[in-house]
């Protein structure tokens, strides 16, 4: 393989890797949007966690348990 | 030191035979493949001199410390410090965290542990774990809900220093940090220290990248910044604060999602000085999945624009405040401009490159960099105590990583500016630390 090839197919790969990166950036971050809106709406994290717990009966061990399992399984 | 000395002109010697050899290979081609050869010039002439400007700056900072270091106070001299403990669903790691602090080498000081309504069992851990000795305490307060700058504000009021450190319940400080950062604050004209955060998981890629990106994009960064005592953000993990100073600008706000970032920026307004120790480390959990390090950047996007944008005021406050002016431009240009830059040069670099077969200067391009990147990765693990082997993650880092989080940080500011809603977004520990 001559030096000109090698730095074509050398190039070519980083072309590869850049745009797969990009495209899996982009993948990635809408990915990330739908998990959190999922969590959102099923409260399974963070303040809208202590939210329902607060609705459901405050911080009970049976309450607990439940958010526990709901997120397990999610 | 000395390797950073030497890297210097090693690195300037680098680019200009590479922007020489681009420019010979692009002579006499067509528009668009000099075209190309340009963009790889100018990309490369802005990433290369904000290289240089942080390693010598920082190495400025560096020899500025060693010149002025005085020989390390008595235990006298020394002045009681509160280290508060904000905590938010922590049992995982809270024990070993205040574990953690209870070891620290210090004469006299109180942990104020608050917990901001947990759901989980955080309050009686750390409340099992309460002492109240002659020179240090342990205290444990609860309290209903309402965010972690809420949380800092309650433990500063209940705190007795005149110092305080504040950290994140889910990291490890090391036991010399309060050694190590009180001394900054004998000259009154300092409101903040900030230390070093090392990433303790390092179990993955995700998470080797993340500890290579903290002493490299962070840490350096800091160390820069800090020559000119303008450390633009005392990170939560870590950070010492005059209460006094922090008192008299109203404490901890929570109208952002960066509240470190967004006290730090008051602080330089009210014309404190911000340093940074470089040895007061503090180990932390980092995101282990990729779509936990995107939900970690995108608050970190949204808070530092929304911290910066706070302060657009003083934008051209050139004259009355310079120094504020100068850090708000470039942080602006940090978060915004620089990512998106990087996006659209990258892009068109590739759709040159493929269009006009410009192999060579593609493949002499990645080249330089890489170099760069290593020389930056040595020089950054030789003056911290990270560990050699994160150098080896220098060759995925800019062409994997930093494309990631540059496309991360675009998306999240284009949220920030069309209002999309945000929450915290608390992050699920492994208790690693």
């Amino acid at each position: 393989m001559s030096t000109d090839q090698l730095l074509t197919l050398m190039a070519y790969l980083i072309v590869a890797i850049t745009a797969a990166t990009m495209i899996f950036g982009v993948v990635a971050y809408f990915l990330y949007k739908i998990r959190e809106k999922r969590r959102a709406k099923t409260g399974s994290s963070g303040a809208e966690n202590a939210k329902e717990i607060e609705k459901k009966g405050a911080g009970t061990p049976q309450n607990m348990r439940y958010f526990v399992r709901r997120r397990i399984t999610l | 030191m000395a390797k950073g000395l030497i890297l210097l002109p090693a690195l300037c010697l680098l680019v200009y035979y590479g922007a020489k050899h681009i420019t010979e290979i692009s002579a006499g081609s067509d528009p668009l493949t000099k075209a190309g050869a340009l963009t790889i010039l100018i990309f490369s002439a802005l990433v290369v001199s904000r290289y240089l400007f942080l390693l010598l700056f920082s190495m400025l900072n560096l020899l500025a410390n060693i010149l002025r270091k005085e020989p390390a106070p008595s235990t006298h001299d020394l002045p009681f410090v509160s280290v508060l403990v904000p905590c938010y669903n922590e049992e995982g790691v809270i024990e070993r965290s205040l574990e953690s602090l209870m070891t620290i080498d210090y004469p006299s000081y109180e942990i104020i542990v608050v917990d901001d309504g947990s759901v989980d069992d955080t309050y009686a851990v750390a409340k099992a774990m309460e002492f109240n000795d002659e020179n240090r305490s342990l205290r444990v307060f609860k309290k209903p809900n309402a965010g972690k700058a809420s949380a800092l504000n309650y433990a500063i009021e209940r705190s007795r220093g005149e110092l305080f450190l504040a950290v994140d319940a889910d990291s490890r400080v090391s036991p010399d940090s309060l050694r190590l950062m009180a001394p900054y604050f004998k000259d009154g004209r300092v409101g903040a220290v900030a230390g070093s955060v090392y990433v303790v998981n390092t179990n993955n890629i995700w998470t080797n990248l993340q500890a290579l990106e903290y002493i490299q994009g962070l840490n350096l960064v800091r160390n820069g910044q800090a020559f000119f005592r303008l450390v633009n953000i005392v990170p939560g993990p870590i950070g010492m604060f005059r209460t006094e100073a922090v008192e008299s600008i109203g404490g901890y706000s929570d109208d952002t999602f960066a509240e470190d970032c967004d006290l730090t920026l008051r602080l330089i307004e009210a014309g404190y000085g911000i340093d940074y120790e470089i040895d007061a480390v503090s180990y932390t959990e980092a995101p282990e999945s990729l779509l936990d390090l995107l939900k970690q950047r995108y608050r970190w996007t949204r808070g530092i624009l929304q911290s910066s944008l706070k302060h657009r005021g003083k934008l051209l406050a050139v004259v009355s405040n310079p120094k504020l002016s100068l850090l708000l431009w470039y942080m602006l240009f940090e978060a915004i401009l620089w990512p998106a830059v990087s996006i659209a040069a990258n892009l068109f670099i590739l759709f040159t490159s493929l269009v006009t077969g410009m192999a060579q200067m593609l493949v002499y391009w990645w080249i330089i960099f890489t170099i760069l990147d290593i020389s930056a990765g040595i020089y950054c693990v030789s003056v911290t105590k990270e560990r050699i082997r994160l150098v080896f993650y220098t060759i995925y880092y800019r062409i994997f990583f930093i494309n990631i989080i540059n496309i991360a940080k675009v998306l999240a500011t284009a949220e920030e500016f069309f209002g999309v809603e945000m929450s915290w977004g608390k992050l699920e520990r492994k208790g690693r630390i």
